[in-house]
């Protein structure tokens, strides 16, 4: 039962961090926009709650990506992929292979350690500009500055984590505290 | 000249021989296209393995290895002296930049060699390569004369760098490190 609550949670940070961007700042498909919030609200809900949000991340992902961005903006299937696919699981590779590597744990007792996350963050992003450029690269009929969709997206995703997460920790904190 | 400034151009020189070394054997044993890298990169575990050995302070002696075997045994990056100099000071950058950034976020510190676990440098040769493919991606989409595949190039670079980098690094660790102990203890024992 406790899934359900971790997944619905996950699912809504995901579904206001896609409203907040999507209100406030300017999404295109080729160059992504510069504070992508829903890759911190995924980072955040893995770390928080376990790849158990998988689920709820995804379906979060699709609903935004298919009504929200309308079909991806009108490249379907490849949109899917690109956004709801590598999206979901591009957190989950990263975490394994620092994991794996045996570089962090994430938590120093009960904290989470910040410096390891910001870490996270850039190799998340990094996975998922180059993950996205692969199946975008080959689908997409005019694609004309690969140097331009990479940096936009790593820079986007680093930025967005960062400061969801900072913001989440922050705010879970004071609430605690409370 | 004073003893420290003998030390640091003697590792900038052994820094020097090893990378060009690498260039030549890859090379010999090989084949480098600029629009497809090799098959196994040699020259990113040379680099690697410097910097983790004398740290930073070997830059020089790398980046110029890194130039002087693009001009001698790369035919200039085919006739590509400008974007292939840029290319070369990306290669010796990005172990740089990999250290620096997992150092600074404190998920590994390769300032004690004898501590460092060998899983931390197998993640910083993955680390490095995707690092050292994607800035010699921008720096060669710089030149439009060149017909680069972008998908092809990022790929053959990393697969490329990952493989040299894993038998320079596992070669260098397996076979040389003993043979030096085994040579160090005999001398030791000796006296």
């Amino acid at each position: 039962m406790l899934i359900v609550k971790y997944n619905i949670v996950a699912f809504v940070l995901v579904i206001i961090s896609s409203l907040i961007i999507e209100r406030t700042t300017h999404i295109e498909i080729s160059i992504g926009n510069l504070l992508y919030l829903p890759m911190g609200a995924a980072i955040f809900s893995y770390l928080v709650y376990g790849f158990g949000v998988l689920p709820g991340l995804a379906i979060a992902n699709t609903l935004v990506g298919y009504f929200l961005w309308d079909n991806w903006f009108g490249i379907g299937l490849t949109g899917f992929f690109g956004h709801a696919v590598v999206g979901s699981l591009a957190p989950i590779a990263a975490i394994l292979t620092m994991r794996y590597f045996k570089l962090s744990k994430f938590y120093d007792d009960e904290d989470l350690n910040f410096r390891h996350v910001i870490f996270l963050v850039i190799l998340t992003a990094m996975i998922n500009a180059l993950l996205k450029f692969f199946i975008f690269m080959n689908a997409l009929p005019e694609f004309h500055a690969p140097v331009q969709f990479i940096l936009t997206h790593f820079v986007s995703n680093t930025l967005g984590g960062l400061v969801f997460i900072y913001v989440a920790s922050r705010l879970s904190n004071f609430l605690v505290k409370r | 000249m004073t003893v420290k400034f003998q030390n640091y151009l003697l590792e900038n020189a052994i820094a020097f021989v090893s990378v060009f070394s690498m260039a030549y054997i890859m090379i010999l044993f090989g084949s480098f296209e600029l629009e497809m890298g090799s098959y196994m990169y040699l020259p990113l575990g040379a680099k690697i393995l410097m910097y983790l050995i004398f740290g930073y302070r070997v830059f020089p002696g790398v980046i110029a290895a890194c130039v002087v075997s693009g001009i001698v045994l790369m035919n200039s990056w085919g006739d590509n002296l400008l974007i292939g100099t840029l290319s070369a000071c990306a290669g010796a950058v990005a172990p740089i930049l990999a250290m620096s950034f997992m150092n600074l976020t404190h998920v590994s510190d390769f300032s004690n060699l004898s501590k460092i676990d060998f899983r931390h440098v197998l993640f910083l040769v993955v680390f490095t390569s995707v690092i050292s493919a994607l800035l010699k991606f921008f720096v060669y989409m710089q030149d439009v004369t060149l017909n680069i595949n972008a998908v092809t190039f990022i790929t053959h670079y990393i697969r490329g760098d990952v493989i040299g980098g894993l038998v320079v690094i596992y070669l260098a660790l397996g076979f040389v490190a003993p043979i030096i102990e085994r040579s160090y203890t005999k001398k030791t024992a000796h006296f």
